[in-house]
C-alpha cells in the first residue's frame, strides 16, 4: 500500500497514542502516571561512587521516564518527562529552571525514547536494544538542552555548566540509560503476564467486548488495514 | 520450551541482566552507618529526659572538627605547612567562627581538645608569617598609612585587627580565662579610638575617616569587613558590660546611606580618601572618592554576594533591622537556580556568566547566611551545589571533604574552606547565639574538664540547669575516661537501657570520673 499524505498523518496520530478514543485515553492514564512517578522517583536518590570529579550512581527517575515512555508511548513519555519536570522544579523549587528549558529537555527524552516501543513486544531481544539506543539518544539530546538551557537562558558560566552540571549529568546518567530501563521494561512485561494478563482476559471475557471495532485502522507494522 | 531455548531467546535480556548486576555492583554502596541516636531516658524518679531535645553534634561535623585539629596541633606557630599560602588570615579566623559554633553545641565539654586548638590557632594568626604574607608581601607598607595609621596592627588595616579580635573574644566567651583580656581591650579600644576621634586626637563624629567605619587596603571602607570589629564590640558589651558598640551607631547610619546600591545591596567598597597617585596604577577600581567600580569597569559600583551575605550573617546578631531589610534583595539579586533542589548564589550579579574563587565564598557566606535567616529551602538548594560534588574521605578519626580533583592546587585550598563552612552551616547555633554570652555562673555548672583516650566523639554535653541533670552523649571508639568538674554529688547515671554500673564512676570532691568501655553511650548524670 502506497503511503498517502492521510497514512502518514494516520501512523504518526497511531505512534503517539491518538488514533482512537480509547488510545487516547490509554495515553492520558500512562502520562498521568509517569508524571505521579517521575516526581516521586526525584526524590530518590540511590548512594554511589566518586571518583574525582565524576559521580557514578543509578538514577531511578530517568529509568521511570524511559520505562512509561515504552508503555504508554512518545506522547505519554514526552508528558512524563516535560509535566512531572515542570511540577517538580514547581512545588520542590519554587521556580520553573531557565524558563522551562530543561522541563523540555525531560520532555523530548521520553518522547525519543518512546518512540521505537509502539506496538513492540519487550519480550523480543532487538527490541530491548532498540529501546536502549532511543533512551540513549533521547538522554544526549537532554543533555544539549540543558546546556544550552544554562548557557543560553540562564547565562551560566561556562565552567559552572561543564563542571557543576554537564559531567555529573553524564557521569551519573550513562550507566543508569544504557541497560537498566531495558531490564525494568522486560520485568514489568513479564510480571504481567504471569500475574495481570490472565486475570485481565477472565474479566474481559466475562463482559464481552464493550466497543467493537466500528472502522479498520491502518496497522504500519504490516502494511495492511 | 528447554533452559537452553530459554536462554537463546532472552539473550539481549540476560546480557542487560548481567550488566546491570556488575554495575550496580560496582556503583552502589551501602549509605553510611547512621549517627547515634538520642532517645528518652527515664531517671529513677521518674522524670524522662528526652536527649533529643538538647543539641547535639554529628559524626562528620567532630570527624571534620578533628581533621583541623590534626592539621593546626601538628604545627608550629610560625609553620604554615597543609595551610592555603593565599587568604590565609581569612581562613584561620573563618575557621575559628565556624568551630566556634561547634563548640557552643557542646556546652559542658571545655577541655583541651577545644581550647588548646583556638590557642594555636590565634598563634598563628598573630604569628610573623601572616604580617610578611598579608601585609608586608601585599604592598600595605607604612608609607602608605599616612603615619598615624601605620603598621599591620594599626587601624588602617582592619581585615586582620578586627578577626584577630574576634579570635580573642570568642575564646573569652568559651572559657573565660582572662588569657587575652588586656590584648583585646586594646583592640577594642583601637577601634573605639578610630571610629569616634580624628587623627589629631579630638572627639570627631565620624571618626578618622569621617565616616564612623574604619578602613582597610587601606583606603577603602568595606561593610563587610566592618561587621567584625562591630560584632566583636557588641559581645564584648554584653560580656564586660562595656559601651564600645555606641562607637559604631553613626558608622552603621552612614553606610545605609552611602553604600546602598540599586539592587538595596551593599555596594563592594567605598574609597573615603583621595588615593596617592602612586596608587592609580595598582587598582581600576579606584575613581575618586566614593563607590568603588567595578573592575573589570562596566557601568556600575563595584558589587559583590560574597559580602553581602557575610554581613548580613553578623548583623543579625546586633542591627537585626537591616538584615530583616535586605536579606530578600540579597536573594533575588543573586540567586541562580541549576536544578530546582540545586541553586547557587553569583559572585557579582553584574558578572552572570562567571564562576571563580569569590562565587565559591558567595555560597559559602551564603550557606551562613541562609542559616541565619533561617531560610532552609534555599540554604538546602545551596548546600546541594556546594558540597555534592565531594565525597567525604575518613582518615582514622577525622573526615575531609574530597577536592583533590579539582586543578592547580585549587583543591588544596577548598578542602579547608569546604570543611570550615559545612560545619558552620550545619551546627544548630547561630551567631546571634554567640553573640550572646554566657554568664559568669555559666561557668560554676559541671562540664567535662579533661578525658583520657583517642578516638572519644563528643556528640553531646549539656548541663540542664532546670532539670540539674547533665546530658551526655559519646562514642568512645577506644576505652575512655572523662572527668567532671564542679560536680558534687552524683546520685547515679543512666541510660535507656538501665543505670550505668557504679562501678564506672566515681566521686572525688567536686570531680566525678566516668570510665566508659567502647560504644555509643548516652546517659543521663543525675
Amino acid at each position: 500500500v502506497p503511503k498517502s499524505k492521510f497514512t502518514m498523518r494516520l501512523q504518526l496520530k497511531e505512534r503517539v497514542g491518538l488514533v482512537s478514543r480509547t488510545a487516547v485515553s490509554w495515553t492520558v492514564i500512562w502520562a498521568l502516571l509517569g508524571i505521579g512517578m517521575f516526581f516521586v522517583s526525584r526524590f530518590l536518590r540511590l548512594p554511589g561512587i566518586t571518583a574525582g570529579l565524576f559521580t557514578f550512581e543509578i538514577v531511578p527517575y530517568f529509568i521511570v521516564l524511559v520505562v512509561f515512555a515504552a508503555f504508554g508511548g512518545p506522547l505519554a513519555g514526552f508528558l512524563t518527562g516535560f509535566c512531572g519536570t515542570l511540577l517538580f522544579d514547581a512545588l520542590v523549587g519554587g521556580t520553573i529552571v531557565w524558563a522551562g528549558t530543561a522541563a523540555l529537555g525531560f520532555g523530548l527524552f521520553g518522547l525519543i525514547a518512546g518512540w521505537p516501543m509502539v506496538r513492540k513486544d519487550p519480550a523480543n531481544g532487538r527490541n530491548l536494544v532498540k529501546l536502549a539506543v532511543a533512551s540513549l539518544l533521547g538522554w544526549l539530546l537532554n543533555a544539549a538542552m540543558l546546556l544550552f538551557g544554562a548557557l543560553v537562558v540562564g547565562q551560566m558560566s561556562i565552567l559552572l555548566a561543564l563542571l557543576w552540571m554537564l559531567l555529573p549529568y553524564l557521569t551519573t546518567g550513562l550507566t543508569t540509560i544504557i541497560v537498566f530501563p531495558p531490564i525494568v521494561v522486560r520485568l514489568c512485561q513479564l510480571a504481567w503476564t504471569a500475574a495481570l494478563e490472565p486475570g485481565y482476559h477472565r474479566l474481559r471475557a466475562r463482559r464481552g467486548p464493550k466497543n467493537p471495532p466500528r472502522r479498520t485502522i491502518h496497522d504500519p507494522s504490516t502494511g495492511t488495514t | 520450551m528447554t533452559a537452553m531455548e530459554t536462554l537463546r531467546r532472552n539473550k539481549a535480556f540476560l546480557t542487560f541482566g548481567l550488566l546491570a548486576l556488575i554495575i550496580s555492583g560496582l556503583v552502589v554502596r551501602p549509605t553510611a552507618p547512621s549517627d547515634v541516636g538520642y532517645p528518652v531516658i527515664t531517671l529513677p524518679d521518674g522524670r524522662a529526659i528526652n536527649t533529643a531535645a538538647y543539641p547535639h553534634l554529628d559524626t562528620v561535623q567532630i570527624g571534620l572538627y578533628n581533621w583541623f585539629r590534626d592539621l593546626i596541633m601538628n604545627l608550629d606557630t610560625e609553620d604554615f605547612t597543609g595551610i592555603p599560602p593565599i587568604f590565609t588570615q581569612y581562613i584561620l579566623a573563618f575557621s575559628v567562627d565556624a568551630m566556634a559554633t561547634l563548640f557552643e553545641t557542646t556546652p559542658g565539654y571545655r577541655t583541651d581538645y577545644y581550647r588548646a586548638w583556638q590557642e594555636q590557632m590565634i598563634a598563628k594568626m598573630n604569628s610573623s608569617w601572616i604580617e610578611e604574607h598579608e601585609w608586608n608581601m601585599m604592598g600595605f607598607n607604612n608609607v602608605s598609612q599616612w603615619g598615624q595609621t601605620a603598621g599591620f596592627r594599626g587601624p588602617g588595616n582592619i581585615m586582620w585587627t578586627g578577626h584577630y579580635a574576634m579570635m580573642m573574644s570568642l575564646y573569652e566567651r568559651f572559657f573565660r580565662t582572662g588569657k587575652y583580656n588586656t590584648e583585646l581591650q586594646s583592640y577594642l579600644n583601637q577601634f573605639n579610638h578610630t571610629m569616634t576621634y580624628d587623627m589629631a586626637g579630638n572627639l570627631h563624629t565620624g571618626g578618622f575617616w569621617n565616616c564612623g567605619m574604619i578602613v582597610c587596603e587601606p583606603y577603602i571602607v568595606f561593610v563587610q569587613c566592618n561587621t567584625i570589629p562591630q560584632w566583636t564590640m557588641h559581645m564584648t558589651d554584653t560580656m564586660w558590660n562595656t559601651t564600645y558598640s555606641s562607637a559604631y551607631e553613626y558608622g552603621v547610619n552612614w553606610l545605609m546611606q552611602n553604600m546602598v546600591d540599586d539592587h538595596g545591596c551593599f555596594i563592594d567598597g567605598y574609597f573615603v580618601v583621595e588615593l596617592p597617585p602612586e596608587w592609580h596604577a595598582m587598582t581600576t577600581t579606584y575613581g575618586g572618592i566614593g563607590p568603588a567600580r567595578l573592575d573589570p569597569p562596566v557601568n556600575h559600583t563595584a558589587e559583590n554576594s560574597y559580602g553581602v551575605g557575610w554581613a548580613l550573617m553578623l548583623f543579625d546578631s546586633y542591627e537585626p533591622s537591616i538584615t530583616n531589610q535586605m536579606y530578600d534583595d540579597y536573594v533575588a539579586s543573586y540567586i541562580r537556580h541549576m536544578y530546582p533542589d540545586y541553586a547557587y548564589l553569583l559572585g557579582a550579579y553584574s558578572y552572570p556568566d562567571k564562576f571563580g574563587a569569590t562565587d565559591i565564598f558567595a555560597d559559602m557566606f551564603g550557606l551562613t547566611c541562609t542559616k541565619e535567616a533561617g531560610d532552609w529551602a534555599l540554604h538546602r538548594k545551596l548546600m546541594n551545589f556546594v558540597y555534592d560534588p565531594w565525597p567525604i574521605r575518613w582518615n582514622g578519626y577525622s573526615c575531609y571533604f574530597d577536592s583533590s580533583a579539582l586543578p592547580m592546587g585549587l583543591g588544596a585550598l577548598l578542602v579547608m574552606v569546604n570543611n570550615g563552612f559545612y560545619v558552620w552551616a550545619t551546627t544548630p547555633v547561630l551567631m546571634k547565639d554567640l553573640a550572646k554570652p554566657r554568664p559568669q555562673s555559666f561557668f560554676n555548672l559541671p562540664y567535662i574538664s579533661s578525658t583520657t583516650g583517642n578516638g572519644l566523639f563528643v556528640h553531646q554535653a549539656t548541663y540542664d540547669e532546670t532539670n540539674h541533670v547533665f546530658v551526655l552523649t559519646v562514642n568512645a571508639h577506644e576505652p575512655a575516661t572523662l572527668t567532671f568538674s564542679n560536680f558534687p554529688g552524683v546520685q547515679g547515671i543512666q541510660s535507656a537501657a538501665g543505670p550505668i554500673p557504679a562501678a564506672w564512676w566515681s566521686q572525688n570532691g567536686s570531680q566525678m570520673t566516668l570510665e566508659l568501655p567502647p560504644g555509643v553511650w548516652n546517659v543521663v548524670v543525675y
